[in-house]
């Protein structure tokens, strides 16, 4: 055993080794982790004598066919337990059954095989293709060539889930309770409250279905193929394994597959599953070790990529699950959604209140009995106490608020998929943005040449051509003529044939007034020396009408510099290269790259016959391009560095891009900026990925896996993670994120299909907006949980307090439901749609792990009841002094209590500022207190209803004592304010 | 009545995990010089399995892709996935603070009056050394040990010894009579071999000879030492040595001291040299008083000779200036540090020009503080070090003439 196996020597349980040659054994930790089955396939993959393995992380067994001549059981079982993360199992001994094919089957390793040898692996010849008998066997063993689409929500099913949640099972309870207690009355607007719930949520969430499902591609992809000698179109989904495929410019990859061979520069854009904006190379002959990555595979190309330049000729090698993206699919299909943080809270306080009203019930029934009060009476306001101090309007107003924040959102083109979602959004510490589609445009173009020494002549909008530079002219004729990109006519204006960067020359060319067709037809094309391995340059050799012929360089600016011995001076003379021009030249490729710049090189010869054509070059300058920032992106990072909110950028590309892109974007905390270019993030501790995640600001050079990986660091640490993402790449991130955020309009479906939040027009401030929702709508729940908390425990207090005092209990059972009716639901409402307070994005995320009802919290709650309480009682006893105890006294406290708790409501708009400030922009805040304090006054006055609640009229002085019981704690809550108001800007001043 | 002692020194290779640290930081500071000869740089970094930390503070019109020349630096040592350390996969993490230039104010102009101008940034005690053990005026122990370490990487790059790993230490112990050397006591040279039974790793027999043969036999020629009946050779002593370099330990930049200086022989400064622009007076005080040391040598005026050097903060001129000969000056030492105080202008700037160190990266094509960081930075006869040149020793002889 080798030190690198760890301390943990792990035995794992042989199933099955009846057969010579095929092991199963069972691995503990390989159930539910893909990660370990990828290692295991990984390491047993680089094994030469092992045939196939499987790893099934849903059975948690290890399947392998190995060379018995040349490995022993045991040398097997001992490299699977040293795979970081196995551990034993103690095992059932029977052999189990075929194991069904999981998502993570074998991985065989085509990249590292010859062409012949995978071909005969596949059974197949490549200038024949398959023949469609076989095509058609193999389709029925293999499935058709599709991921499985996620089935569109039905109506029921979303009418069922806005159903069967805890608010509206709280809701349901609270109505039984009433029904119990004989409040008919109650029951019906609980049930009303119900009703008018589900159909706005039922309303908003199939809105978004209709729009997700709209988003779809409907177009169906189709692939051309060599079957019997001949080439086909056929619908992409019926390739099978050994299928030979044509790859042509401009059209997606249909399937997996290893090249056979390829025409001039085929190169194949693998954003989508590498994060890699810049197209990769492809190469038929090209070997590579089995452990290479995939975005260094080059004589592969895989499903969902697209050809940006060149054809070529593949034979597929796996179709449908059994692809990369597939594949991507599966570990997609093992992560797991956390639940939302409101989720936690509601059940945190729906238990918690039940306990506490029920013993605070008791407290008061045991009292009245102490008191001698009849047991039947006692019993039915103790009842008639719980209903009314239960919260049921509670989950009401959580649910409300969320619904009303996803119908806003999706007015400002975020669509929201999950109520809970927009909580989240309010809780996020750390946004995760995917540099390329999200913060960039994915778009190449010319931003800057450096010419002669590094004199910067001319920016991307250059003036038209005759009035420049020959310079200038020189530098476009190299980039248009050591070039194989072409412009073809699209549907909104030129698009680019062939990689993004040449494409964005030519479009440079064209915007500086130069036809690169007429430059190219004056120079005809001789040869071409393409990149190649440990050479990051190009060169084309051109005949020209008059004199030698003209060869055009570019490439690397250090490597191309370094064959070059003059430079191009203003006009047109040439200079030789001093140490000192060529560190100018460097310094401007420095310059050009800190602005986050992709920078080429460009040098010519005219050779004489004989001379090496591509040394002693005449250097005739840099060419820069960037990868556009999207408009308004630099006002939503500021913003949330405001609110607090850490920003990472994850990028596939190489350090000094993704470091110039970050400081552009200005990711910079206290002047410093970390990054990490890590390509092998397994290979770190899970100590040290959360130390890292918790520190870093830029993740350079990452690929799918590690989003997947630094998503989870981070929230292993405690942070709640946004993550955005357009990419298939991004798909098991946007998942397990906190909230998942997917672009609608340029991303792929896998991303919108995954998305938490879909912005639908690519809008990054959307988010903002949508946090910013999220915070209010967190604060506003608080607000109307406080506020209902304070009403309900008044009400107690008034009981427990009168009962101890040993005056008659003042309120009777009506009395209570009545007060419930009025203040429980309609004010609590108005609070959940109070508008943003003005400081809401400028201080930090609240704790997700912090309760709604923190201690302080309910201290103050506790306060504000009291208040209630004192004031309502305070009435009573100045009632019941000059009237005695009896109806009279019990109408007053029967107003105030029901007055003060309206007038509560205003109290609980904000913490700080007062009561009354923006109270127009909440105009339901006004029509709910202007209507329940109406129906308060029709329940003194209006004589069906003075007899149904048992109330006495009152007199005019009991009117003014009323008036003064209610607006007592109102008062005496805005003088606290204002005091501690002057208090901390006292402070500050 | 002259006691024989035993005084060691150690040395380590391009590989060592400490070294690739050194290496790397300097290579940011030669980046950044390279580009902007006014930048003013400094480097820490750090390397663990797979991992290498690099903060980075600059103060420069251009930037460096810090990241990208550490993986080069590992790549140039010879780091590959078989020794455990892939300069293409090991993931570099950089931490970057940036702050404005400011336009070349550290920059040395020719008017003399501007050398005051520019003073001590920072606090610094710097110790110099010179002797004539060896030719290039170092203590015999280091200069010997830097030899077997330089050895260890060229039968490596060479691959006359193709098992061996770029990791590696070597330690020698050399006999002296007071503070003459008089014979080799002990060699000690632990390297790591490459993995997997195929070279004779593990410190067996053949290991022994090759490195005898192919490295201790070649250094202790060229240097005209015989290797003496008593004394010792082991070879990795601690047993087989086949992880080495940062998956073994981890490195640090800084932590080699006493192998970059004197190997213990002389009193050195507590500051690093490694990663800092010359603007920092602990490694330009340290260049210069090297530079005074080696001339006061040279001129014949002692055969060896510390000197101690302490700059303040707000200073230009240093604080004190003092020698200690050990007995060998031919004036006393007092009137040798009037000599020093007469003849050579300590001021930061005034070094700074005389020793160009601003511009020294450019013309060396971006590769100049990076070859100090391994084998010492001083007796580096191979390099074309500024420090190392005994050009004023007719001055200072001259200086102590008159004083006399």
């Amino acid at each position: 055993v080798t030190a690198a196996s760890g301390a943990r020597a792990p035995s794992i349980t042989l199933v099955s080794v009846a057969v010579p040659g095929r092991l199963r054994v069972r691995v503990e930790g390989l159930r539910r982790s893909p990660s370990l089955a990828r290692r295991i396939l990984e390491r047993l993959g680089s094994l030469a004598f092992v045939g196939t393995a499987r790893a099934n992380p849903v059975t948690g067994s290890v399947l392998v066919f190995f060379d018995v001549t040349r490995m022993t059981v045991d040398q097997v079982v001992a490299e699977i337990a040293r795979c970081r993360g196995a551990v034993v199992i103690s095992g059932n001994g029977q052999p189990a059954a075929e194991m069904p094919a999981s998502g993570l089957s074998p991985r065989t390793a085509w990249h590292a095989m010859e062409v012949e040898t995978v071909a005969a692996h596949l059974e197949v010849i490549p200038d024949q293709g398959l023949t469609a008998e076989e095509a058609a066997r193999r389709l029925d063993a293999h499935g058709p060539n599709a991921l499985p689409a996620p089935e569109p929500k039905s109506a029921l099913a979303i009418l069922v889930d806005q159903v069967a949640t805890l608010p509206v099972a709280l809701l349901a309870g609270a109505a039984a309770v009433s029904l119990l207690g004989g409040a008919a009355f109650d029951a019906l607007v609980i049930a009303g409250v119900v009703a008018v719930n589900t159909a706005v949520g039922y309303v908003t969430e199939s809105r978004v279905e209709r729009i997700l499902t709209s988003l779809q591609r409907l177009a169906v992809p189709t692939a051309l193929v060599r079957r019997d000698r001949r080439e086909f179109l056929v619908p992409a989904a019926a390739l099978v394994p050994g299928d030979v495929v044509l790859l042509r410019a401009g059209h997606e990859v249909p399937a997996d597959g290893r090249l056979v061979e390829e025409g001039a520069e085929l190169s194949v854009n693998e954003s989508l599953l590498t994060g890699e904006s810049l197209p990769a190379a492809k190469r038929a002959r090209v070997m590579h070790p089995a452990a290479t990555p995939l975005a260094d595979r080059a004589n592969m190309v895989f499903a969902g990529t697209v050809v940006s330049d060149g054809a070529g000729l593949a034979i597929v090698t796996g179709t449908g699950r059994n692809s990369e993206v597939g594949q991507i699919r599966a570990l997609i299909a093992e992560a797991v959604a956390p639940p939302t943080a409101l989720e936690t809270h509601l059940a945190q306080m729906g238990r918690m209140l039940v306990g506490v009203t029920a013993a605070l019930c008791g407290v008061a029934f045991g009292l009245g009995l102490w008191r001698r009060v009849s047991f039947l009476e006692m019993a039915r306001t103790t009842i008639a106490l719980g209903v009314a101090a239960v919260p049921e309007g509670l989950p009401a107003v959580a649910t409300t608020t969320l619904a009303l924040g996803m119908h806003r959102m999706l007015q400002r083109r975020a669509l929201v998929r999950r109520l809970q979602v927009i909580e989240s959004l309010g809780a996020a510490t750390v946004i995760c943005m995917d540099k390329t589609g999200t913060l960039t445009e994915n778009r190449m173009t010319v931003r800057g040449w450096a010419l002669e020494n590094g004199l910067v002549v001319a920016d991307g909008e250059g003036a038209p051509v005759a009035e420049r530079d020959p310079r200038l002219s020189r530098a476009l004729a190299i980039a248009v003529l050591c070039n194989e990109a072409e412009l073809v006519a699209g549907d909104d204006g030129p698009r680019v044939r062939g990689s993004a960067t040449e494409g964005a020359l030519l479009e440079a060319a064209r915007r500086h007034g130069l036809d690169y067709r007429e430059i190219r037809n004056a120079f005809p094309l001789l040869s071409v020396w393409p990149r190649a391995e440990g050479q990051n340059w190009m060169a084309t050799r051109h005949r020209s009408a008059d004199g030698p012929d003209f060869v055009a360089v570019k490439g690397a600016p250090e490597e191309v510099l370094r064959r070059a011995s003059h430079l191009l001076g203003p006009n047109g003379h040439r200079r030789r290269l001093t140490p000192k021009m060529r560190r100018e030249i460097l310094a401007a490729n420095a310059r050009m790259t800190d602005r986050a710049m992709r920078v080429l090189g460009l040098a010519f010869s005219e050779p004489a016959d004989g001379a090496c054509p591509h040394d002693d070059l005449v250097w005739a300058g840099l060419v820069g391009m960037a990868d556009p920032i999207r408009p308004g992106v630099h006002e939503v990072i500021a913003a949330c560095q405001r609110a607090g909110l850490r920003i990472i950028m994850l990028t596939g590309d190489q350090g000094g891009t993704a470091i110039a892109v970050g400081r552009a974007l200005g990711l910079e905390r206290n002047g410093n900026l970390r990054v990490a270019e890590a390509t092998q993030l397994s290979a770190l501790t899970p100590e040290a990925l959360r130390g890292l995640a918790g520190e870093v600001d830029i993740f350079a050079r990452v690929s799918p896996a590690h989003k997947y990986q630094i998503v989870k660091a981070l929230q292993a640490s405690g942070e709640v993670v946004a993550m955005t993402g357009d990419g298939i790449n991004d798909g098991p991130a946007l998942r397990v994120a906190d909230i998942g955020v997917a672009m609608g309009a340029s991303g792929t479906d896998v991303a919108r299909d995954l998305g938490d939040v879909v912005l639908l027009d690519d809008n990054l401030s959307s988010l903002v907006d949508a946090i910013e929702q999220g915070r209010t709508t967190h604060a506003n729940v608080r607000k109307a949980v406080k506020f209902l908390l304070a009403t309900n425990l008044s009400e107690i207090l008034v009981t427990i307090g009168a009962i101890a005092l040993g005056v008659a209990r003042p309120l009777s059972a009506v009395q209570f439901l009545w007060i419930n009716l009025l203040s429980d639901v309609l004010p609590a409402l108005a609070l959940a749609v109070e508008p943003p307070e003005r400081d809401v994005m400028l201080h930090e995320p609240r704790d997700r792990e912090e309760s709604l009802l923190s201690p302080r919290t309910l201290l103050s709650v506790g306060g504000e009841a009291s208040l209630l309480a004192a004031a309502t009682l305070g009435a009573y006893g100045v009632a019941a002094a000059r009237h005695g105890i009896g109806g009279q006294a019990s109408t007053v406290a029967f107003a105030t209590l029901t007055a003060s708790q309206l007038l509560h409501a205003l109290s609980c708009r904000s913490e700080g500022r007062s009561a009354l400030a923006g109270l127009r922009e909440n105009p339901l805040m006004m029509g709910a207190l202007g209507g329940t304090l109406g129906l308060q006054m029709a329940s003194l006055t209006v004589p069906l209803l003075r007899r149904l609640l048992g109330t006495t009229p009152l007199a005019p002085g009991d009117w003014a004592l009323v008036a003064a019981g209610a607006a007592a704690p109102l008062v005496a809550q805005e003088m606290a304010r204002a005091a501690r108001r002057r208090g901390r800007g006292g402070g500050a001043a | 009545v002259n006691r024989r002692t035993v005084f060691t020194s150690e040395s380590v290779t391009r590989g060592h995990p400490d070294k690739i640290c050194d290496q790397i930081s300097d290579a940011v500071v030669d980046g950044f010089l390279y580009l902007d000869p006014a930048a003013q740089v400094s480097a820490e970094c750090a390397v663990a399995t797979g991992l290498v930390f690099l903060a980075v503070t600059s103060r420069a019109a251009v930037n460096v892709d810090a990241a990208e020349v550490a993986r080069k630096v590992i790549r140039d040592i010879g780091y590959t996935e078989a020794q455990g350390f892939d300069p293409e996969n090991a993931s570099v993490i950089t931490s970057l603070a940036q702050r404005p230039p400011h336009g070349g104010r550290s920059l040395v102009t020719d008017a003399g009056d501007e050398l005051d101008a520019m003073v001590a940034s920072d606090q610094a005690s710097v110790f110099g050394y010179a002797c004539t053990h060896t030719p290039e005026r170092m203590p015999l122990p280091l200069a010997l040990a830097h030899r077997l370490a330089r050895r260890l990487d060229e039968v490596r790059r060479t691959r006359a010894l193709s098992y061996l790993g770029p990791d590696g230490k070597t330690l020698v112990a050399v006999e002296f009579e007071g503070r003459r050397p008089v014979g080799l006591h002990t060699v000690v040279i632990s390297v790591q071999t490459t993995a997997g039974g195929k070279g004779p790793g593990g410190g067996g027999r053949q290991l022994e000879g090759d490195i005898q043969q192919a490295v201790l036999g070649p250094v202790l020629d060229e240097a005209g030492i015989d290797f003496g009946r008593t004394a010792r050779l082991f070879v990795n002593p601690g047993g087989s040595f086949e992880v080495g370099g940062p998956r073994r330990d981890a490195g640090l930049t800084g932590r080699k001291n006493t192998v970059d200086t004197y190997g213990g022989y002389s009193r050195h400064g507590g500051g690093a040299l490694s990663g800092k622009d010359p603007d920092h007076i602990d490694r330009l005080g340290a260049y210069a008083a090297r530079h005074v040391a080696i001339n006061l040598v040279a001129a014949g005026l002692c055969a060896e000779c510390e000197l101690h050097l302490a700059y303040a903060i707000g200073q230009a001129h240093p604080l004190t200036v003092s020698v200690q000969t050990f007995g060998t000056g031919v004036v006393p030492d007092e009137a040798l540090a009037r000599v020093v105080e007469e003849t050579m202008d300590l001021r930061p700037a005034a070094i700074l020009k005389q020793f160009r160190l601003r511009e020294l990266p450019g013309e060396h094509e971006g590769r100049f503080f990076e070859r100090l960081a391994a084998y010492g930075h001083f007796g580096r006869r191979d390099l074309d070090v500024p420090w190392e040149g005994e050009e004023q020793r007719r001055e200072v002889a001259r200086a102590a003439r008159q004083l006399a």
